[in-house]
């Protein structure tokens, strides 16, 4: 389970919300900031699948994007756009 | 020999020197030096995105130009400073990591008895894609006897990352004169 993808497919925020820390046997919520109350770890899991939505819905959008800009654009400048995109 | 204990020793009214008689030699006039003093560099492989990891630094042993441990007090095996008697320390440290988005952040973080609540923070945000992007800082810091100092480091990439190794480190000393 990636901790971090399932938090912030729960809307919380990095430093804000949790800390996490990492002594070598895998990652754990270290300090936890966020009013709300601290997700148990099936809701941790749901909120990865959330996220990993989230990351698809983007690269989808992201994609479009590029296509769209790129029927007025040269394959070179395709190219260069899909890079810095 | 007698001993001559005194709070305060000015220049005569009108003077500004107070010079030493011929022949005597000042010496015991407070700690002049700012040790002990170390410089250790290190790095953490494989850093998970948005945690913290505490950064493995080490003293090579020998002193060279960067990295050095003038009175023996940085542990290498746990990765830490680990101060000899009380008073002011300055630290500087810094993590590097390579991002690979714009708004990547990079934290350089250090901890006082790996109590995240007595630490000492800074961020740095990169500004385009991939750069090499530096979390520096400089703390000064009162500390008991024998309270220690780590480095800890946490990268935004969205992947796993080096902390790279020579570019990351820390330094510090004792300030002379402060108690």
């Amino acid at each position: 389970m990636n901790i971090y993808n399932g938090l912030t497919g729960l809307g919380f925020k990095n430093i804000e919300d949790f800390s996490l820390r990492d002594d070598g046997e895998g990652v754990y919520i270290e300090k936890w900031f966020s009013p709300a109350p601290q997700p148990t770890d099936e809701e941790i899991s749901n909120g990865e699948q959330t996220f990993s939505a989230q990351q698809e819905a983007r690269e989808t959008l992201r994609q479009s994007m590029i296509t769209k800009l790129a029927a007025t654009l040269t394959p070179e400048e395709t190219a260069l756009l899909e890079e810095l995109l | 020999m007698s001993k001559l204990e005194v709070r305060e020793i000015g220049p005569i009214s009108g003077e500004t020197e107070v010079r030493l008689a011929d022949g005597a030699t000042a010496v015991g006039f407070g700690d002049g030096n700012n040790m002990p003093s170390f410089r250790v560099l290190g790095g953490y492989p494989n850093t998970p995105n948005g945690t913290y990891v505490k950064m493995k630094l080490e003293y090579g042993g020998v002193p060279d130009p960067t990295r050095w441990d003038v009175g023996d007090n940085f542990d290498n095996n746990n990765n830490r400073f680990i101060a000899p008697e009380e008073g002011y320390y300055s630290f500087s440290y810094v993590v590097t990591y390579n991002t690979k988005n714009p708004s990547d952040r990079v934290f350089a973080q250090i901890r006082v008895n790996d109590n995240a609540n007595n630490s000492w923070q800074v961020n740095q945000r990169a500004t385009g894609g991939a750069q090499r992007i530096n979390a520096l800082n400089t703390a000064v810091v009162y500390l008991q006897e024998n309270d220690y100092v780590e480095l800890f480091g946490m990268q935004e990439t969205g992947d796993p990352a080096d902390a790279r190794s020579g570019e990351t480190l820390m330094s510090g000393f004792k300030l002379a004169g402060l108690s």
